[in-house]
């Protein structure tokens, strides 16, 4: 199924560094994703994966003085922002991109009431707009009680919170949302609620989303595509049917059976062995060969190209266990630039 | 994910990471290197060549000059070593009421904040009541009453600080014992009094220890100021003592106002800012 | 079979909220942990199962209601034979890190558990608990502050210190929640072991369905403060009776 669509985000082999005390620490090895315009794509990885880097990458939110893009290209709607500055950040108006995150609570102002909150966002983003109808507009398009816009953020419950956050980020009329572990603090049925609210929201306004799971099971019920980060690398990409369907890399198969709590003949429930790399050291093969049951020689030498698996031009992985073909190749660039 | 990559981090490095915060304050380096130097000064204060202070000569009201370099009172003593003995009096003093008060109100603080109820009702209602009352005032009065001497002093400050080490143990406390861990070891069948003095107090005292050095810096000034009212015995060779006999002559003496008066001035400084370098050095959020 | 290992009978406690509001947190519950059973205490936040959880290990005193030690009332035992008794029931938390003193070294941990317990031979016991966790070799461990261990590392110590007192149940209050799903096996592998080797029974508190349907005997499922529903894990969660069990199995998205 080739896109149709233009890519609003596309990050190339991106290589993000931290400085700490303790030296270097590799938080994207070099990380390429694309999404398209009103697609909705799943970035699943554990803690320490890159994940949450790899979105603040995007606006511009990873510390200035500590962290540092050392290759590739991040694009918004075709436009270069790796490079930018705060200030630069600052001035771009009416960016195409907006965020929620895992805890709403520091992002809202403690004392502000929520109506205000809205507006302001408003302003900033188009400051001609009737900003009262419209703030009543976004409280009715997130599903929270108009009578909420008087009220501050501390009287809501976690979801309505979330919800706020949600009418604060779609002021800017974003055309991609990116939703970092948006539920993670909540309640399932709570879960259930905001998860179907941005199915809606995405359905109304056409808008792209990144979404920022440790989560396969919040995936499935909520992206077309997802890619699998480990590392600071995306080992597996594709269309969430096709790698729910046959997941290729053996850390997804790992995932999956992990998250299931599947269970084997002699009744022992799945597990990945060894614990996550440690980011510090230089990793020149693939980052999960330590912990792989199905390792090879090649795997600690070095990271293999992607290859695109047999099932159309909608799934890669970059695994020795799949060696890329001269055709697969062209098919990635193919995958990536579409 | 700032914090998955801090814990990437080396073993040591929380410690290291204490004493980077601590040498990133330079003023508290500075007043660090300052207290140090007082007390080893104090230390050896007998050793040390050069008059007795209280050794009354002919040579009265001497300027500063290269045979006094501080100059002399108007009973012909040398200033110098007025301030070089003082040392010992503030540095005794400081110390000893500080220990004192923190003693007091770390025990009585985790008690309070520990059983909490009537018990923590009463210590807190005290302790606001000794915060209420202005402490040089009741210091002054208490010593004008009881007669002057340097265990009444130290007595006297001790009993006005220790309110403010019990409030801040006490909070410490009240947080400590909610946590986990000491619920996790409550299920081990460990008696209560035991967790306290085991689990939660040694959690508990990182803030107390810069109270406590702040409080050094109140005890200073406040035995300088009782000094200076004369509320101390008169055979102690005391920067306050100096200050009190120095003032009647500030137009045709300075020097005998200046120099205990800046003696006083920095080293109360310093131990404020060597509180405050403590209290940033043990606040695992203030970033180096 | 004797008397069940933990009985609460007609359990009630609430909170007094700072604005003074009295928040009734347990309505009511009564259930019963047998020997070497596993119980799953399934809700969301605020649906009463961690109060739960804490007045059965004896950290809070219900307002009303009985707790039962191996048929024994707390309310009929010495402080010294409660302080015993309840020794028999060891917690497991969700965030091992706040549940370990980060003062004390693996070897301070161990050994305050095991002096504790007036155990013997201190030095080999700690050893072979840690190995008993998979954390091998046990000596390399024994220096190491909390901090220095990884998390599934961390969770494993605090098993291990449970272990420590010869518990016969094991309150685990989401015990996964702050672990990685790599190391979510790991520690299930590891609860299942010690329940055969040993014969725990576990009173398992959860928000996640797929560890309660992977792990327990049986289920109660609790809601705002009172248990909705209980019974065989199979029957519960494959064909739940009430509307609120549900609704909760509905809400968690499926990964088939």
């Amino acid at each position: 199924m080739p896109q149709t669509k233009p890519p609003i985000l596309q990050l190339d082999d991106v290589r993000l560094t931290f400085r700490t005390r303790a030296g270097t620490v590799r938080a994207l090895n070099g990380a390429s994703l694309t999404v398209h315009e009103g697609e909705a794509v799943g970035l699943v990885g554990e803690s320490g994966s890159g994940k949450s880097t790899l979105a603040r990458a995007v606006l511009g939110l990873n510390p200035e003085r500590s962290s540092r893009i050392e290759a590739g290209r991040i694009l918004i709607a075709g436009r270069d922002v790796t490079r930018l500055s705060q200030a630069e950040w600052e001035a771009a108006r009416g960016h195409p991109v907006a965020m929620v995150f895992q805890d709403p609570l520091s992002f809202l102002n403690p004392i502000m009431r929520i109506g205000r909150q809205i507006a302001e966002s408003i302003e900033r983003h188009a400051p001609d707009r009737r900003v009262e109808q419209r703030v009543g507009e976004l409280i009715e398009l997130v599903k929270l009680p108009s009578s909420l816009a008087r009220a501050y953020p501390h009287e809501l419950s976690g979801g309505m919170r979330q919800r706020a956050l949600l009418a604060v980020a779609l002021a800017c009329e974003p055309r991609l949302l990116i939703a970092d572990e948006p539920t993670t603090a909540l309640d399932v049925t709570t879960q259930a609620e905001i998860l179907a609210l941005l199915r809606d929201l995405r359905e109304k306004l056409g808008m792209a989303m990144l979404l920022i799971t440790h989560d396969l099971g919040i995936v499935a019920s909520a992206c077309e595509r997802l890619y699998v980060i480990y590392a600071g690398r995306v080992l597996e990409w594709g269309r969430a049917q096709d790698v729910f369907g046959a997941p290729a890399h053996p850390y997804t198969v790992g995932l999956f059976h992990a998250a299931r709590a599947d269970r084997d003949a002699q009744g022992r429930f799945a597990t990945i062995g060894g614990e996550p790399p440690d980011l510090g050291e230089t990793a020149q093969g693939c980052p999960f060969a330590p912990r792989c049951p199905k390792a090879m020689a090649e795997c600690a030498r070095a990271m293999p190209h992607a290859s695109v698996l047999a099932d159309g031009e909608t799934h890669a992985v970059r695994c020795w266990l799949y060696p890329p073909t001269r055709e697969s190749e062209t098919a990635v660039e193919r995958l990536g630039e579409a | 994910m700032p914090l998955s990559i801090r814990e990437c981090a080396p073993p040591a490095f929380a410690m290291r990471r204490m004493w980077r915060r601590f040498l990133a304050y330079r003023a508290g380096v500075l007043a660090a290197a300052y207290v140090l130097l007082l007390v080893l000064v104090a230390l050896a204060t007998p050793f040390l060549p050069g008059p007795d202070p209280r050794q009354i000569s002919d040579e009265v009201m001497q300027a500063p000059s290269l045979a006094h370099l501080l100059g002399t009172d108007e009973l012909g003593r040398d200033v110098l070593s007025g301030i070089i003995h003082g040392i010992e009096v503030s540095l005794t003093v400081g110390f000893a009421a500080a220990l004192a008060a923190t003693i007091i109100g770390v025990v009585i603080g985790a008690a309070a904040g520990y059983y909490g109820g009537a018990l923590d009702l009463l210590v807190m209602r005290i302790a606001e009541i000794f915060q209420v009352v202005p402490s040089f005032i009741l210091a002054a009065v208490i010593v004008a009453l009881s007669g002057p001497g340097l265990t009444r002093v130290v007595t006297v400050i001790a009993l006005l600080a220790w309110p403010q080490v019990a409030r801040l143990m006490r909070g410490e406390v009240m947080r400590i014992k909610g946590l986990e861990f000491v619920d996790a070891v409550r299920c081990l069948g460990v008696r209560e009094p035991v967790i306290l003095a085991t689990e939660v107090v040694p959690n508990a005292l990182a803030p107390v220890l810069a109270a406590g050095t702040l409080i050094v810096a109140q005890a200073i000034l406040l035995e300088a100021a009782l000094s200076f009212l004369g509320l101390s015995s008169a055979d102690l060779v005391s920067w306050g003592r100096m200050l009190n006999s120095g003032q009647r002559f500030l137009y045709n003496a300075w020097w005998l106002s200046v120099f205990p008066g800046s003696a006083i001035f920095l080293t109360v400084l310093a131990f404020n800012l060597l509180g405050d370098a403590i209290g940033v050095a043990l606040n695992p959020r203030t970033e180096a | 079979m004797g008397a069940p290992l933990l009985s609460l009978r007609g359990i009630t406690h609430g909170f007094r909220r700072s604005g003074g509001a009295l928040v009734t947190a347990v309505r009511d519950v009564s259930l019963e942990v047998g020997e070497g059973e596993t119980v799953a205490l399934v809700g969301e936040s605020g649906s009463g199962k961690s109060t739960l959880g804490r007045i059965a290990l004896g950290l809070i005193r219900p307002d009303t209601g009985r707790v039962f030690i191996a048929g024994r009332t707390l309310g009929e035992m010495s402080s010294g034979e409660l302080r015993r008794a309840r020794v028999a029931f060891q917690p497991i938390f969700q965030d091992a890190t706040a549940s370990l003193n980060p003062r004390r070294t693996v070897r301070d941990l161990l050994g305050q558990a095991l002096r504790q317990r007036g155990a013997d031979s201190i030095a080999e016991l700690r050893i072979d608990l840690l190995e008993s966790v998979g954390l091998r070799p046990g000596r390399v461990y024994l220096e190491r502050y909390p901090h220095e261990l990884s998390g599934g590392q961390r969770q494993r110590l605090a098993i291990a210190r449970a272990l420590a007192m010869q518990p016969r149940l094991i309150v685990a209050d989401e015990p996964l929640s702050g672990a990685d799903v790599s190391i979510r096996g790991q520690i299930l592998n590891l609860l299942s072991d010690l329940k055969k080797e040993r014969g725990l029974a576990y009173l398992m508190i959860t928000h996640d369905i797929s560890i309660a349907r992977a792990f327990a005997d049986r289920v109660a499922v609790m809601s705002q403060g009172q248990v909705v529903e209980q019974g065989p894990a199979a029957e519960v969660l494959t064909r739940p009776a009430q509307d609120y069990t549900k609704r909760l199995l509905a809400a968690v998205p499926e990964l088939r």
